[in-house]
């Protein structure tokens, strides 16, 4: 039969926030109603996993005993549906639901994930206001209620007015056996008489913790513009691509099952299947054969005009849930008494097509498409006419269509050759999760495309644990060290192997040291380079000479600068594609980085290192530098893969250092040292490499610079320099490098000079408390003080608390500087006061895009860094007046 | 000079299995020459409505009396249902 007044189902009336109408008593009553559900949550927040298990499955019990009754009492008063199919559904909100309920944990702690150190718990909600549909209404509640007691909340329900009597029915049942099983008093409520302004009121109200709206979009876009966190599912207009090569049987099937189940009720249910041409006449005589009637374009047209309103373009409420016989009946159509199923075809989708929108009811739209394109773009106007993001149906055996058809169509669910609406609804022909409330994601103008689920009545609390990352200690393969290592070159096969260097070591007989002891019958070719930074042009020569004699190993003889440039030139010959500028893109994390190295190579060569300086370290370190003449600019490059195959620290080839470099390369040296022991990225293994660096610094730079002579001086400075490289290659350096970077090329001054003129006030800086830490996973607590204090000890200078021996290492600092005489102050270099403080803001811009002190101990704010510059301008007498005590105390 | 009033305490167990008759017989013997009561709940380890209902009782008894309530050995779990329910704003509370 009709119902002929207008219930508004899928109403697309604006719901006015408004509480105006109401009255003290009403608002009252539903205060109550509130406080009685708030009293009843927290009571809830005691109850156990065990607790709350038993009161769902004597709930289950019960919607399973009177589903039938529910239903019987659902037709009655909405004049909806099928009495049978809504047992069905009272059935599932409560076997199905509490099948996928039954073990999951939803008390304390909800799932534990070892690997990540994470724990999930979880928190009830409260209170929850609830709306419920017409069209599902017991089951709707049913579900709602099992769903609420599993996760410990209160619920308040709204069921819409034509369907009040059995809600309230249904709400009485569940709360009565909830209760005597346990469950707090207060749990469930139903409103009385509820009203628009009701809902209004108690979707803003303070108490209510989750609106969750299961409705038309009038209803559902009320709930999301309360301001109240909510879950708003709503229409939906389910597109049906009945594919050529499907199983035409089982698809004409399924979708008469689906479009008749509850009269049509389900908003997942099938709107228009859209049929390839070949297959067309096919289904339609199917569909024919098995109660359908097919209309004409005479009874399409009186269809039309009874079930879609002219004005608004929406399926008349009275059509709502009839059956078809009733339906062609009241449009004036002559069908068969049992007619399941009408169905009209249509030639487009939109406003001009009436009956291309949802229609909950067994009226179906049918397209003939002429291919597969144009099926997949009719599915996609459906889908954009009211249905998007809520459920589309494809019949097809062709995987490749099937996985089109999912790319393009906007659905939280995408049934695949079963029937759309109980597909939807889960757990009865696939393994979605049973749900009455279709989550239809931002399309649908919902937070969700979920099934909605216990999980969305929970918030999920991850208890994180502080996680131990991994780390690293990557040093090249071998390492040759001591006078004469160089004669391990022999060891090394080679049919062509390329010299890197430059002009004065080759002048100076260095080249012929390192020629007598390759492999013999090697072909050497000598590439020399400038004695400075590399740039573009000079990597690409020598890329070009690799190529020429087909190189097999690169011997980098040189400093910093030749071996860097031989570090680039391998991996240009090894990866042609290599773009230098994309691959020295910053990153903070070496494992999370975004550019990754090419691992294709197309050549391979031996990169051996030979240090011809005590400093860098560049023999065994992941870094190298570029000069971008053309852009003006410097290029760092940072990864393991650059990390030389063998590094030989002979120091024959150091022996005559001048004292200038000698000094220079050692500060050098003894900065990556200190600052590697202060980094956060420090560990136990670098630790060591540093540690024994400083030591063999403090030892022997003094004996070296003074006796440039001294072998074993000579030896173990050069050792110590690739010790600290070892050491700062793993954990980075800090503050100190960013400044002197800055201050170094902004005044032509050399690296080791620039780094000196810092380190004492970047030492007192980082032993002090700091103004920001710097997040340190590493690391417990702040330690930076307490390991300069630890160099103290070792170098035994004495102190008996950590600030003095924080004192008394800046003060042995500041006393090898003096001994390799270098300038204690920036203004000693002849820079201008006035000079310097217009270079001051410059200088900190460029130390800030600095990378070194992202690893620096404590964050250097701007502030600090101009500070830090104008003391070493100002310079000496620093361990008299700073130290980490002053700070403390002030 | 300051002058200390002399406050009386009184001490008074509440059962977990009668926690309603408890307070209803502590309500009723509330008197307003009395300083402080201190509630000792350390037997209580789950509430229900009816025993917070008792417990709002009590405290507007006692706030009508000036008798300020502390609740003594309130477990975690049930101090978080009275946070729930707003009412721990109306008693002091000591371990």
């Amino acid at each position: 039969m009709i119902v002929r007044d207008a219930v508004a189902v899928k109403g697309r009336i604006q719901i006015p926030l408004t509480t105006e109408s109401l009255s003290a008593d009403r608002i009252a009553y539903l205060d109550g109603l509130i406080r009685q559900a708030r009293t009843a949550a927290a009571i809830f927040t005691q109850f156990s996993q065990e607790d709350v298990d038993r009161i769902v499955k004597a709930m289950v019990l019960t919607g399973l005993e009177q589903a039938q009754y529910l239903a019987r009492l659902a037709v009655e008063e909405t004049r909806l549906g099928v009495m049978e199919d809504k047992a069905i559904k009272n059935m599932v909100a409560s076997e199905f639901v509490y099948n996928y309920v039954k073990d999951k944990r939803t008390v304390g702690i909800i799932r534990e994930i070892p690997e990540r150190n994470l724990v999930e718990m979880a928190e009830p909600i409260g209170v929850l206001f609830s709306l419920t549909p017409v069209t599902n209404p017991t089951s709707t509640v049913l579900f709602k209620c099992i769903m609420a007691i599993k996760t410990r909340n209160a619920v308040v329900f709204s069921p819409h007015p034509k369907a009040w009597h059995c809600c309230a029915e249904a709400v009485r049942l569940m709360y009565e056996t909830a209760v005597k099983h346990g469950a707090p008093e207060g749990v469930f409520a139903c409103l009385e008489s509820p009203t628009l302004p009701d809902n209004a009121y108690l979707m803003k109200h303070k108490d209510v913790g989750l609106i969750d709206a299961t409705g038309g979009p009038g209803m559902v876009k009320a709930a999301y513009s309360s301001g109240k966190p909510a879950l708003g599912v709503g229409a939906g207009n389910t597109p049906v691509y009945l594919e050529k090569t499907a199983d035409l049987n089982t698809a004409v099937v399924d979708i008469i099952v689906s479009k008749t189940f509850d009269n049509g009720t389900i908003c997942a249910s099938e709107q228009a299947v859209v049929i390839d041409d070949e297959i067309y006449d096919d289904v339609l005589k199917k569909f024919a054969d098995l109660g359908a009637h097919l209309c004409n374009e005479k009874e399409t047209r009186l269809l039309e005009r009874t079930v879609i309103d002219p004005e608004t373009g929406f399926m008349q409420p009275m059509a709502v849930g009839q059956r078809a016989s009733d339906i062609a009946r009241f449009a004036g159509l002559s069908v068969k008494p049992d007619t399941k199923l009408l169905i009209a075809p249509i030639q487009g989708v939109g406003r001009e097509h009436p009956l291309s929108v949802e229609k909950l009811f067994p009226v179906l739209a049918v397209y003939r498409a002429k291919s597969t394109a144009e099926a997949l773009k009719v599915c996609v106007d459906v889908n954009h006419a009211g249905g998007l993001g809520h459920t589309a149906v494809i019949f097809s055996r062709n995987e490749e269509i099937i996985r089109k058809f999912g790319e393009v169509i906007n659905a939280g669910r995408i049934i695949v050759n079963s029937p759309g609406s109980v597909g939807a609804l889960g757990a009865v022909y696939n393994d979605l999760v049973p749900t009455f409330s279709f989550g239809c994601g931002t399309g649908g103008g919902n937070s969700t495309t979920d099934n909605v689920n216990i999980y969305h009545y929970l918030n999920i609390k991850r208890v994180a644990r502080r996680t131990q990352n991994h780390m690293w200690f990557r040093v090249p393969n071998q390492i040759y060290f001591n006078m004469n290592a160089v004669e391990n070159l022999g060891q090394f096969a080679s049919q062509s192997t390329i010299i890197v260097t430059n002009p004065s070591l080759e002048r100076i007989g260095h080249v012929d040291i390192v020629r007598r002891h390759i492999c013999p019958k090697t072909h050497v070719h000598v590439q020399v380079i400038p004695d400075a930074e590399p740039e573009v042009k000079v990597i690409l020569q020598g890329v070009e000479a690799l190529n020429f004699y087909k190189a097999d190993q690169i011997i980098a003889l040189g400093g910093g600068s030749v071996i860097d440039a031989a570090k680039i030139m391998k991996l240009k010959y090894e990866s042609p594609e290599a773009d230098l500028e994309y691959l020295a893109a910053p990153f903070l994390d070496l494992r999370k980085r975004v550019v990754q190295y090419p691992t294709e190579k197309i050549n391979r060569a031996r990169l051996i290192a030979i240090s011809t300086t005590s400093g860098t370290g560049s023999e065994v370190t992941p870094f190298a530098v570029l000069i971008d003449k053309e852009r003006g600019r410097k290029v760092t490059l940072a990864d393991y893969s650059l990390t030389p195959d063998v590094a030989i620290v002979d120091p024959q080839f150091v022996m005559s250092m001048p004292k200038g470099l000698t000094a220079d390369t050692g500060i050098d040296c003894l900065t990556h040292a200190l600052e590697a022991g202060v980094s956060t990225f420090a560990s136990p293994y670098t630790d060591s490499s540093a540690m024994q660096a400083i030591r063999l610094v403090f030892k022997y730079l003094p004996i070296a610079y003074a006796h440039p002579h001294d072998e074993e001086a000579r030896c173990m400075m050069h050792n110590a320099a690739c010790i600290a490289a070892m050491a700062f290659s793993n954990a980075s350096v800090g503050l100190n490098h960013a400044l002197a970077h800055a201050f170094g090329a902004r005044f032509g001054v050399a690296h080791g000079r620039a780094n000196a003129l810092m380190l004492p006030h970047v030492i007192a800086y980082n032993a002090s408390v700091p103004t920001k830490f710097m997040p340190s996973p590493y690391t417990k607590g702040y330690v930076a003080d307490k390991k300069y204090a630890t160099v103290a000890d070792l170098l035994g200078l004495g102190g008996h608390s950590v600030d003095e021996k924080v004192k008394n290492l800046i003060a042995a600092s500041e006393q090898l500087l003096d001994q390799l005489e270098f300038p204690r102050s920036i203004a000693e270099l002849g820079i201008s006061r006035e000079e310097f403080e217009r270079a001051v803001p410059e200088l900190v811009k460029i130390a800030c895009d600095d990378p070194s002190w992202r690893s620096n101990p404590r964050m250097p704010l701007m502030t600090e860094m101009a500070e830090l510059l104008w003391k070493a301008y100002e310079g000496r007498g620093l361990a008299q007046v700073v130290g980490a005590a002053q700070q403390r105390t002030e | 000079m300051v002058v200390r009033m002399a406050m009386i305490v009184v001490l008074l167990n509440v059962n977990e299995e009668r926690v309603v008759l408890d307070l209803q017989e502590a309500g009723g013997k509330l008197d307003s020459t009395q300083g402080e009561v201190v509630l000792d709940f350390s037997s209580v380890r789950r509430i229900d409505s009816s025993a917070l209902q008792a417990l709002e009782e009590f405290a507007r008894i006692a706030e009508e009396k000036a008798v300020k309530v502390a609740l003594r050995g309130v477990s975690v779990d049930v101090y978080k249902v009275l946070k729930l329910v707003r009412l721990t704003r109306r008693f002091s509370f000591v371990n």
